[in-house]
């Protein structure tokens, strides 16, 4: 009977960097109503992030996420930007006999800067992009959740500063019902 | 050395032990001479004067523990009043009816480790049975179909509404709203304090729920917001989510049909409707199910959306595949 050894693999010796970018990071537009020109509408939005607990980031907004996960808000293009790091070494079993020669296939692949291919990294690929797609899913869940909520602030300022351009606000109310929120407000010309 | 025992004191030590800590850690003193004593006793006269002051003023405890000062509406000469426990006209409302068979059925417990038959807990009067929930601590074994059958008084049935757990699809106090003319009228807004908290649970466990595992989420939720009330527990026995909500709207639809009547045709005197129509107010019963259903569409929204999500990021990484 053969005895199997749990071992560690560098990750970039099964997965080329592109691959491992594609798994680790994923892009969602979101639309944001033109209530007011464009410019200001970002500007309302980029504000209402902020006061929620944003922070700036090389021109993009960051939403506060755990350790080594990225939500970046980009204002201008209308995109959210999801990274994940990836794990830096895969774990697996390979039995006595294959031992020595899996280890020099390591060795040689990263004295190279290449993959070993097969079955291995076929396998490693696909475990690897359950984890990172349940991993992405939940950052891109609690992201949209911080950028919904910032969209339902601007509406309401912009709907606001829409009707004080009509003439003076006299009441403004507000109600929810069924998934939608409704905002009256009263103006006086 | 002679001991003398008299099955009737041991009894009555046994009650108002069961009262104070429930019957699994109610020990008399002479325990260990218990299986002396016969499995069958005739109660004496005097035994019937002690045992229904006992419990009387045992009940009447639990009342004032239970309900504190909440008030309760009232009809006198067509108009309604407010009384709590503090008031002789909230006593005289309801009349309570112990019966011997109370104390035959408490003696079952005393003696079940020698009797081999679980004791005949429906043989009794609704306040016997009253009696031996407080006494065991549980709630459960009295219907309300059972209680109104044998004609619970309203405070009788106001106290099962109060403990008894409830399992969300079999909602045991829904028989009430079900028949709503059998309910008399303090506890018709009792009922309504409790359907709104009811609702209130389970938006609670709404808002537990995780939209990407939708079935195995089996909580239990206790609603403990009003201070000096009794916590409502709620089982939520169901897996499925739509199983879970419709049962919920029926509750809802059952709810709002009682409220209905109470406040319009099954009204009892000249101005109860107003009482009953505020208390919905109150209670924010429809804010409550609005809150209910705003969560139930939040929760299918959500679960469509992280779907839809969950889709992309496996299209993402599947597409241009170069190298591996």
């Amino acid at each position: 009977m053969s005895r199997s050894y749990k071992i560690r693999i560098p990750i970039e010796v099964l997965l080329s960097n592109d691959r491992l970018d594609k798994l680790g990071s994923f892009s969602m537009p979101f639309d944001v109503m033109q209530i007011l020109p464009a410019d200001q509408m970002q500007e309302l939005l980029k504000k209402s992030l902020l006061a929620a607990g944003c922070s700036e980031s090389g021109g993009k907004i960051a939403v506060p996420c755990k350790e080594g996960q990225t939500a970046l808000i980009d204002l201008e293009n209308h995109v959210l930007r999801l990274r994940i790091e990836v794990p830096k070494e895969y774990e697996t079993s390979v039995y006595e006999e294959i031992l020595s020669s899996v280890n020099e296939q390591i060795a040689d692949a990263l004295a190279k800067g290449e993959q070993i291919g097969g079955r291995m990294s076929e396998y490693a690929d696909s475990r690897l992009a359950g984890q990172m797609a349940a991993q992405l899913r939940d950052l891109a869940m609690a992201a949209r959740k911080v950028l919904n909520a910032a969209l339902k602030e601007t509406y309401r300022e912009a709907i606001k500063t829409k009707a004080a351009q009509i003439g003076n606000v006299t009441n403004i109310s507000e109600s929810s019902e069924g998934g939608s929120t409704r905002i009256r407000i009263e103006v006086a010309v | 050395m002679k001991l003398q025992l008299f099955p009737e004191d041991i009894l009555l030590e046994y009650a108002e032990k069961s009262f104070a800590v429930s019957v699994d850690s109610a020990v008399v003193k002479h325990a260990q001479h218990l299986k002396h004593l016969p499995r069958m006793i005739e109660f004496s006269e005097e035994f019937a004067g002690r045992w229904q002051s006992l419990v009387k003023s045992a009940v009447k405890r639990f009342v004032a523990d239970t309900f504190k000062l909440r008030p309760f509406l009232f009809d006198v000469e067509g108009y309604t009043k407010r009384f709590n426990s503090a008031d002789e006209h909230f006593w005289n409302s309801c009349e309570f009816s112990f019966s011997q068979r109370g104390a035959e059925r408490l003696y079952e417990l005393l003696m079940r480790e020698f009797i081999e038959e679980e004791p005949m807990f429906l043989v009794a009067t609704p306040d016997d049975g009253l009696i031996l929930s407080i006494c065991t601590s549980n709630f459960g074994r009295y219907s309300f179909p059972w209680l109104c059958r044998n004609r619970a008084n309203w405070l009788t049935q106001a106290l099962f509404v109060a403990w008894q757990q409830v399992v969300i699809d079999r909602i045991s106090w829904q028989y009430l709203l079900d028949n709503p003319a059998e309910v008399a009228l303090p506890l018709r807004e009792y009922l309504i304090e409790r359907c709104a908290d009811l609702i209130i649970a389970c938006s609670g466990h709404m808002r537990h729920l995780d939209p990407s595992t939708p079935s195995g989420q089996l909580v239990d939720v206790v609603n403990d917001l009003r201070e000096d009330g009794v916590p409502l527990k709620v089982s939520f026995n169901q897996h499925d989510f739509s199983g879970k909500v419709t049962t919920v709207r029926r509750f809802i639809a059952s709810a709002e049909k009682a409220f209905a009547y109470w406040s319009g045709e099954g009204s009892v005197g000249l101005d109860d409707e107003k009482f009953i129509r505020g208390a919905v107010q109150q209670y924010r019963f429809a804010e409550e199910v609005r809150e209910f259903e705003q969560l139930v569409s939040d929760y299918l929204e959500g679960r469509g959306m992280e779907g839809a999500i969950y889709e992309s990021i496996i299209q993402n990484q599947n597409s241009n595949r170069s190298s591996t």
